[in-house]
């Protein structure tokens, strides 16, 4: 047995704050073997990217105090001088970052940050040499036409290709142990599991050491040999991969594999799940008939399970729950929806249209949630900005209630606002900062013509409880609350006005998946109480699953597959549908090793024809 | 890029027509608007109580009484093609360009402009090669150092910059380096470059100096902002992670970054003081176009303040055609949207 590349023991990180010190990472200590790949797995706040960069020796210079012994392919962390930990990044250790956009300089080619990468290391290499060397590496990370792509600027690049370009400068030195912190975050999930069939080949292929840093279990399922879990800088369990996924032994991973949305598990199963225990655990302020009504609904869709199980799943068992409506006059229809953007280029600058939504026709009924999926730029939040009438359609209709609400102008269109609402993706961003939380939420009453501030708030305190929230919040402003908590004060908002129609544009997509966990619940538990209809706008296919009656794939504008959410999982038509379910990353490592075999097959069809 | 370049030019043009007309109408159309007629306005062009012939010629001579187009009509192409100023008796030739023809010191004002501009050009260049280089700089080492006592210090001087009005820092610098302790020689004394450049630098030391402070002031604290917030971008940590030295992530990662909306700033400031640093030449008695214009202004001598702020204009302009496609030139993203 070698020794292994890396090797930390008793890290200790903290962070000093204003009401003192913070330790971030809590004495920990791994090894990572030569040629061997370890994932890091934890929620936000579990240390783990504070651990990635005290692997770079990128703590040094900053206030964060570092103790315990860090050795990386031979050299001591802890006593190396500047210089040497200099030497040792990109050429022993290469890190590659999550977000590529901010991670490259927007003002140097991509060609230029490689070899910058190259030299520093090798200076005695020849420019021709470094810029053949960078040729060499954007082509091995499947960049085409690598020569040319060399001069193109980051912004030239798509995110997929970005990302691809930041393994590239990883691999410019051929690094012995490659860090990759979150990597996969911010991309679709075909261009993540790309990425991580990538990160596979070139692990077996240079024999490098892999370390992947995620919050998602399912990416290090198939890419990794063991994998620490970690939790507020501890790590509460390690282990094979394997072992841990199929039988975790700490709590916390169990919870965590519990919050994990499963592309494998339906709507009908999950729903039943949820109700189930939610009559258990008897929530606040329910009253002893409306339990039981949930008990009677969970029976029924318990029953429903069963059923299905035993039809084998031919596709056609899981109807929307009040299938029995479908007769009558859908909620919303949407006919032939086209937008039309004009995009500028060409030689003379001269426009050409861009249909960013194409010919999009559905129905939506009461009570049933519509689940839209597609990867960015497919037209999905375009598509849910015109059914709210925050964009008109270019041409085809919107029918809302019978009412076609296609051209109505603005001040027609005010009583419309208070039944479709929206929830959108960044709980951060979407919350002004310098209006309290309960201003935000009041703020649609009060347009919608409610002046009496006493019952605005009294109203708002009623729901801020009922979303999990306190109604001493009221008067606090967004920064006290986690994301998780911000989401539930955008739904909030979204519900102050008893809508008919919500519109959740990737509503859990930023937050932890425990978090998110909870969030799903909650919209499930509302849709409940307030008789709500859904649109799900998410790019994520097993969320999508969970809370859909009826899924809707889009790609490039136009709805590529349209039908109930189990035939599209698990009969799907599309060859596009096949090939994001085949993406999608799932937990069982037997599983992920399967589907990268299977997308390397459909590769090598593509290639081939 | 070129495409890019051709796009700013055509804007620029139009731009310089706009100034004309907003300059024409201030000097024009609004004394009209506001109850002057033309014998009122024809007044206001020659000397204390003039003659009823005087007002008449000079009627006669800037079509007074035609209608303000024709009025603009003959200011526009005078700039472009010169200009006949006819009085039915003589004729004044006002060559191309024709900034203006003062009717008070029989001189056409384009001649004077031209003479006047290298002492304001040297003032200029002289000070921004010093403010840019010692504000930068600072700027730099301040974010670097953040919180660290040149960092307060640097700080607290460039308020007091900021603070600090020229003609109380200059007539200090005056009083204590030209009068007390002769090292500088006093106010008034500019020697051409093409003369001696020796004394030309020497005597131009005080007011670059004095100009300079207020500047780099400003330009130190903005890059010491830029800089912060470059510096915590996430492409700086790539370049850390790639085994850069700290210099090149400061200098070649970060200040370039941080540098690129300077670039604008630096553009206007430049192009507004080509047009004269009024208060920077009053002070040290220079004779530029600040100088010149401020006479100009006490003597009421409105061919020549039209002349001077069409100059400042042009001046303007162009400073902003060059900052545009230097920018796009630093920043290629800015390009995709040209």
């Amino acid at each position: 047995m070698t020794d292994p590349v890396v090797s930390v023991s008793d890290l200790r990180i903290t962070f000093p704050t204003l009401e003192g010190r913070i330790t971030a990472v809590n004495g920990i200590s791994f090894d990572v073997p030569a040629g061997g790949a370890v994932g890091i797995v934890g929620e936000s706040g579990s240390g783990k990217s504070a651990t990635s960069l005290a692997l770079m020796g990128l703590h040094r210079g900053t206030n964060a105090e570092v103790t315990g012994d860090i050795t990386v392919v031979g050299k001591n962390l802890a006593t190396a001088t500047d210089g040497q930990v200099r030497n040792m990044r990109g050429n022993d250790i290469a890190m590659v970052f999550q977000d590529p956009m901010s991670s490259l300089h927007p003002q140097y080619t991509i060609g230029n940050q490689l070899i910058e990468a190259y030299k520093v290391h090798r200076p005695e290499a020849s420019s021709a040499d470094a810029r053949k060397r960078a040729v060499e590496s954007l082509d091995r990370v499947g960049i085409p036409n690598a020569a040319k792509r060399i001069n193109s600027y980051p912004h030239e690049f798509s995110g997929g290709m970005r990302q691809r370009a930041l393994i590239a400068m990883g691999l410019m030195c051929d690094p012995t142990v490659l860090l990759a912190d979150e990597i996969t975050t911010a991309l679709d999930v075909t261009v993540q599991a790309q990425i991580l069939d990538l990160l596979d080949d070139l692990r077996s292929d240079l024999g490098m050491s892999l370390i992947l840093v995620s919050h998602d279990l399912a990416v290090v399922a198939g890419s990794v040999d063991e994998v620490l879990v970690m939790q507020n800088g501890d790590i509460v369990e390690r282990g094979d991969v394997r072992r841990v996924l199929s039988s975790p032994e700490h709590p916390y991973t169990k919870s965590l594999l519990a919050a994990v949305p499963r592309v494998d598990v339906s709507r009908a199963q999950r729903r039943a799940q949820v109700r189930a225990e939610r009559t258990q655990s008897a929530p606040r302020g329910l009253s002893a008939q409306a339990k039981k009504a949930l008990k009677a609904k969970a029976a029924r869709q318990a029953a429903a399970v069963e059923d299905e199980s035993a039809q084998q799943r031919t596709g056609a068992t899981a109807k929307p729950e009040k299938s029995a409506e479908s007769a009558e006059q859908p909620l919303l229809s949407v006919r032939n929806a086209r937008m039309r953007f004009k995009v500028r280029g060409g030689l003379l600058g001269r426009a050409s249209d861009f249909y960013a939504v194409d010919d999009v026709s559905f129905d939506l009924h009461q009570g049933e949630t519509l689940g839209i999926v597609g990867e960015s730029g497919s037209g999905k939040s375009t598509l849910s900005r015109m059914i709210t009438r925050l964009l008109t359609p270019t041409s085809g209709q919107i029918v809302f209630e019978g009412r076609d609400i296609t051209r109505l102008p603005e001040y027609k269109l005010r009583p419309l606002r208070r039944d479709i609402q929206m929830i959108f993706q960044n709980p951060y961003s979407s919350l002004n900062p310098r209006v309290t939380i309960g201003d935000s939420i009041g703020a649609g009453l009060r347009v919608q013509g409610e002046s009496n501030t006493k019952e605005i708030q009294r109203k708002v305190q009623e729901l801020l409880e009922r979303v999990g929230l306190e109604a001493s919040h009221y008067n606090r402003f967004p920064h006290a609350f986690s994301g998780g908590q911000r989401q539930r004060i955008a739904i909030a908002r979204a519900l102050i006005l008893r809508p008919k129609l919500v519109i959740c544009d990737e509503p859990v997509s930023a937050l932890d998946v425990s978090t998110q966990d909870q969030v799903l619940r909650l919209l499930d538990e509302l849709q409940d109480d307030f008789d709500l209809t859904y649109i799900f706008v998410a790019h994520d296919l097993a969320v999508v699953r969970q809370v859909s009656d009826r899924v809707a794939v889009m790609r490039k504008g136009e709805v590529v597959e349209l039908n109930d959410s189990d035939t599209v999982y698990e009969a799907p038509q599309h060859d596009y549908t096949r090939e994001l379910l085949a993406a999608a990353p799932v937990l069982d490592p037997v599983e992920a090793k399967k589907h990268r075999a299977q997308r390397a097959e459909l590769r090598r069809q593509s290639t081939a024809a | 890029m070129i495409r890019y370049i051709f796009r700013r030019l055509a804007a620029g043009v139009v731009l310089l027509l706009v100034v004309t007309m907003v300059v024409f109408a201030i000097f024009f159309l609004v004394p009209r608007l506001a109850g002057i007629d033309s014998d009122g306005l024809a007044a206001r062009y020659i000397g204390k109580s003039p003659s009823p012939e005087a007002i008449a010629a000079v009627k006669e001579r800037l079509n007074l009484d035609e209608p303000i187009t024709v009025q603009y009509w003959e200011f526009v192409s005078g700039l472009v093609m010169g200009q006949e100023y006819d009085s039915g008796t003589d004729i004044i030739h006002c060559d191309a360009p024709c900034f203006g023809y003062s009717f008070k010191t029989n001189t056409e004002v384009w001649p004077q402009l031209l003479e006047r501009l290298p002492v304001t050009g040297s003032l200029a260049i002289g000070a921004a090669v010093i403010w840019l280089v010692a504000g930068v700089s600072i700027g730099v080492l301040s974010a670097l150092r953040r919180g660290s006592l040149l960092d307060r210090a640097a700080m607290m001087t460039a308020l007091a910059g900021v603070s600090l009005p020229i003609f109380f820092t200059g007539l200090v610098s005056l009083a204590l380096l030209s009068y007390y302790w002769p090292i500088f020689p006093p106010g008034g004394s500019y020697t051409d470059f093409t003369e001696n450049p020796l004394a030309w630098a020497h005597g131009l030391v005080l007011p670059w100096v004095t100009l300079a402070f207020l500047y780099a002031a400003m330009y130190a604290r903005l890059t010491r902002a830029g800089m912060l917030d470059t510096m915590g971008e996430d492409f700086i940590r790539t370049a850390r992670a790639k085994g850069l030295p700290e210099r090149t992530v400061v200098t070649k990662h970060g200040l370039r970054a941080a540098l690129t909306p300077i670039i604008t700033i630096f553009g206007l400031d430049f192009g507004l003081m080509l047009g004269g640093a009024v208060l920077t030449e009053s002070t040290f008695s220079l004779p530029g176009l600040g100088k010149f214009a401020v006479d100009a202004i006490r003597g009421s001598d409105l061919p020549v303040v039209l002349g001077v702020t069409m100059f400042t204009a042009v001046f303007v302009v162009i400073a902003n055609l060059v900052v545009d496609v230097l920018y796009a030139w630093v920043d290629p993203r800015v390009r995709v949207g040209a």
